[in-house]
């Protein structure tokens, strides 16, 4: 079995409990306005170009996308996508067991939307609960819900985005409503899975106090919300931005004191501990 | 009042460039007074002077006596003086000195006195001691004209009779590390294994009414005392002039039996929270869950001031070594990563030229295998080692003036002071020689490239190779950056085995060496500052590095080489051979605040596939960068460096970069 992933990342210590290793997904249903992975939008293949970076010594000239392993020596250009085998990302994860194990740790799959290579991240979910780790799923919720349900039954976690409350800010700041997301969600709820409700707050996008109330009322109603992480925009994206030649959306970085603002703000309204991710 | 931040700001308030004033200004004048003076109890009657005139000086924020009084040199002076000296790096019997007191070490001599040598050293023994008990009781005055009267009463008895109680043993040990350190002595006097020494006298203090936070606070104004004769300034890069120039201070704890004590040490290292002590936790991966978790905690806070060994590792290296069980389970640090056994090693290093002597054999020849070239490469190791050895056994004959009767620390390792001797002489119950290996990532990187290009692809021959390094890669850059582009050791991939070969190599050259009975040669993984102190003598190495780069630091891979992350490089490092060693160290740099949970799960992992050391900092780039411009903002921010912990603004501006270069960890 084959999917397309972009990274992967071992000693991630923020997609979940303990010590994982996160695979990264290519491709997203969603086109996030703010996306801090540019990168991983695309379920194609892409060229990165770090132009500083570049002496101009000609070995990438014949370059395309499907040169998946090609090293440019002065880091200028890489190949962001390839097409890989189930049992080789399964093998890469299993290098860090010994680790998992002590911190009760795991694997994570995130994205892009791993829903959207469905086949892909069910066989993944499947092998890691072979091997007895603790799998979790990040998701942005638009995905087919009988694909939510089969990967509800082998995800032990799932890290689940929720970006907007109002179905039509929904549509205009990621492409999609929130309707499916929300039956998702529902469904999660139902199953009696374990779910973090992780939300991005961007300002000038979602940092109304309306949507706030929403997260909050999300977080009450459904019990499957263990607690709130909320992500603060930054800008750590905008270099890939330039790297893959579009245009960066230049939002302002909250200050230290708005991002409190929000946190105290929630946790006014939610009985459930609220975090910075 | 005591006060711990009083004396904690004092630390921060010394002259980097002061030395002990009035040891300088005595010994000038004995040193013209003595010179003809040619009777074996020169040491002592020198030794006795000094202590009956220096000053006896107490601050109202001190918890114990015992201060050194700091001035600048005098015009002309030339601090300090060499009168009286030792070697330091070792580990005095301090269960002895608290539990019998000096008067009784001086009865157990008195009674192995039988003459010729062993009466020089009992006699010198005498007076000396004599002179510290007299020390301490000027000291006693001192403190009792202040009106410190639980202080005056410790030291009319401490250090010459026994202590007997917490207070009364941390002031004996300090007054002995206090002169061992700064009248006589060297740097880097251990405090051996300090938990356990302490234990008896803290439960009775507990038992007579102390309270655990009392013990704390005590004990915290102990550790901050030692910062106070590091020899180093805390801000410009400086070394007093003074005898323990550059010294660190070595408390450790844990090994087979962790103890109620134990957790006391880790609580007052935390409160003192200062560059030194260096708080070395000997960890018995399977040991109490209580102590190894409160353990990571304090690591968390402590970050780069607590390092962590692998008590099993370490026992079984020296087990296999021949050391009996009961000495290796007593194995303890002092200098930076280089174990004793306790009070009854002498300890003698050498850092071996590994990676010039690398060189050297690559390019005596044009081998036709990489099996011919390895032995080659450990025949060179072997030589020079064993040349090392032989020079430090002829010069066990020719000890200097200071050694040759007698000397202060001599009464301390008490294996030979109970035979009227000090241990010095090659005759110490175990000589150990520690052979530091640096480099070895270099190495065995290079070994891989070698391989790759010359013996399996054939893409090269290797004089034409050779010849790339001798012109230090000119004309051939393109090749250099394909090299670079290789996987090196520190990915978790296949490739780590030639740096695993590179390790075993060196071990295996060290076991070749042929020692004299009771001798032992121990091997380890250690750069110090070699990395980069000796960059200039290593011309082009095979891994891409051109002549005069830094190469491989400790345990390391070489700078920016691991690109998997943290859990990839400690599956990496911990492929080295480490079962053979007792030394070095891993020096790992987080760019964030690391919880204690993700601390104990990574070392412990690490220990479990046989990793033998960590050390940690938390430090991140831009803050180092900041602080390289504007230091008066960082002066308490310290850094783990090669084996101890310094103050990032007190480095000279190629090991501040060198810090900077490191791989840093995001969390």
């Amino acid at each position: 079995m084959q999917g397309n992933i972009f990274n992967i990342q071992r000693f991630c210590v923020n997609d979940g409990p303990g010590i994982r290793t996160t695979v990264f997904f290519k491709g997203c249903p969603l086109s996030c306005t703010w996306c801090h992975n540019p990168e991983s939008q695309s379920f194609e293949p892409e060229i990165l170009f770090y132009r500083d970076k570049c002496t101009g010594c000609g070995r990438c000239k014949n370059l395309t996308v499907n040169n998946a392993d090609f090293i440019c020596f002065n880091g200028a250009k890489e190949i962001c996508g390839k097409t890989v085998d189930s049992d080789y990302v399964i093998s890469e994860v299993l290098k860090d067991k010994i680790f998992y194990d002590s911190s009760d740790g795991g694997m994570t799959l995130s994205g892009g939307e791993p829903l959207s290579q469905p086949e892909f991240t069910l066989e993944l979910l499947k092998k890691a609960k072979e091997y007895k780790i603790h799998t979790a799923l990040e998701t942005c919720g638009f995905a087919n819900t009988e694909v939510m349900r089969k990967a509800a039954e082998l995800t032990d976690l799932f890290l689940f985005d929720y970006k907007e409350t109002d179905p039509i800010l929904h549509k205009k700041f990621t492409g999609q409503d929130n309707i499916l997301i929300l039956d998702n969600l529902n469904l999660l709820n139902v199953l009696g899975k374990k779910v973090i409700l992780r939300c991005p707050i961007i300002p000038g996008f979602n940092d109304r106090d309306d949507h706030f109330l929403g997260i909050s009322k999300t977080a009450n109603c459904f019990e499957c919300i263990e607690h709130i992480e909320i992500e603060p925009y930054h800008s750590l994206g905008a270099e890939k931005y330039e790297a893959l030649g579009r245009k960066h959306p230049n939002i302002a970085v909250p200050e230290a004191a708005a991002v409190e603002g929000w946190l105290e703000k929630l946790r006014s309204l939610t009985e459930k501990e609220v975090k910075r991710a | 009042m005591p006060n711990l931040e009083k004396i904690k700001e004092m630390v921060f308030e010394t002259d980097n460039e002061a030395c002990f004033i009035e040891r300088e200004r005595i010994l000038q004048r004995l040193e013209c007074e003595f010179k003809n003076y040619d009777k074996t109890d020169k040491y002592a009657l020198i030794f006795s002077r000094l202590l009956s005139e220096v000053s006896t000086p107490i601050e109202d924020c001190d918890y114990f006596a015992g201060r050194v009084k700091e001035a600048l040199p005098d015009p002309g002076m030339n601090a300090p003086n060499w009168l009286l000296f030792s070697t330091g790096h070792m580990s005095f019997n301090y269960s002895e000195i608290l539990n019998c007191g000096l008067k009784g070490m001086l009865e157990k001599i008195k009674k192995a006195n039988t003459d010729g040598e062993t009466a020089v050293f009992a006699q010198n023994a005498d007076i000396v001691v004599s002179a510290v008990r007299d020390f301490a009781k000027r000291y006693s005055a001192t403190a009792r004209k202040k009106g410190f009267d639980r202080m005056a009463d410790v030291l009319e008895r401490v250090p010459y009779e026994p202590a007997y109680d917490f207070y009364s043993a941390l002031q004996s040990v300090w007054l002995i590390h206090m002169i061992a350190s700064c009248y006589v002595g060297s740097r880097d006097y251990a405090f051996g294994r300090f938990d356990s020494y302490m234990l008896p006298f803290y439960l009775k203090s507990l038992k007579n009414g102390m309270t655990e936070d009392e013990a704390t606070e005590l004990l915290a104004g102990f550790l901050i005392k030692t910062n106070e004769i590091c020899g180093r300034s805390t801000h410009n890069y400086k070394q007093k002039p003074v005898l323990c120039q550059a010294s660190k201070q070595y408390v450790n704890i844990g090994g087979e039996e962790p103890n109620a004590f134990s957790k006391t040490v880790l609580k007052a290292a935390m409160k003192a929270n200062m560059a030194q002590p260096e708080i070395n936790v000997i960890l018995k991966p399977d040991a109490d869950n209580e102590f190894t978790d409160a353990v990571f905690e304090a690591m968390s806070v402590l970050t780069d001031k607590l390092h962590i060994y692998n008590y099993d590792i370490i026992f079984n290296a020296l087990t296999n070594k021949g050391i009996d069980e009961p000495t290796a389970k007593d194995f303890t640090f002092s200098a930076c990563c280089a174990f004793d056994l306790n009070y009854h090693s002498y300890r003698l290093e050498y850092y071996v030229p590994v990676p010039q002597l690398f060189l050297k054999a690559l390019k005596k020849q044009n081998y036709a295998s990489l099996d011919e070239l390895v032995n080659a490469v450990k025949e060179e190791i072997r030589a020079d080692i064993q040349r090392d050895v032989d020079e430090k056994e002829n010069s066990f004959e020719n000890k200097e003036f200071a050694r040759q009767a007698f000397v202060f620390d001599g009464l301390f390792l008490t294996d030979s002071s109970y035979e009227c001797r000090f241990a010095c002489d090659g005759r110490a119950k175990y000589t150990v020689y520690n052979a530091f290996c640096p480099g070895v990532a270099t190495i065995g990187d290079s070994l891989m490239v070698l391989d790759k290009l010359v013996f399996k692809e054939k893409r090269l021959e290797y004089g034409e190779f050779i010849k790339i390094l001798e012109n230090n890669f000119a004309g051939n850059e393109e090749l250099r950056q394909e090299i670079l582009s290789f996987t090196k050791f520190g990915n978790d991939t296949e490739v780590d085995k030639y740096t695993t070969f590179a390790g075993n190599i060196f071990l295996d050259a060290a076991d070749g060496v042929s020692l004299k009975e009771n001798r032992y040669l121990i091997g380890g993984f250690y750069s110090l500052e070699r990395d980069n102190s000796w960059s200039g003598e290593v011309g082009a190495t095979p891994d891409g590095r051109l002549s005069g780069e830094p190469f491989s630091e400790n345990q390391s891979p070489t700078y920016g080489a691991d690109r998997n992350g943290i859990t990839a490089l400690l599956k990496s490092v911990a492929k080295l051979p480490f079962y053979r060693t007792a030394t070095g160290g891993l020096n790992l740099t987080f760019s964030g605040s690391v919880s204690a949970k993700i601390l104990k799960a990574l070392i412990l992992s690490y220990f479990e596939m046989g990793g033998l050391h960590v050390g940690i900092s938390v430090v991140n780039r831009e803050m180092l960068e900041d602080a390289m411009v504007n230091p008066d903002k960082y002066k308490s921010l310290t850094v783990r460096l090669y084996g101890f912990s310094e103050y990032f603004i007190s480095l000279p501006k190629w090991q501040q970069i060198a810090v900077i270069n490191r791989t840093m960890y995001e969390c």
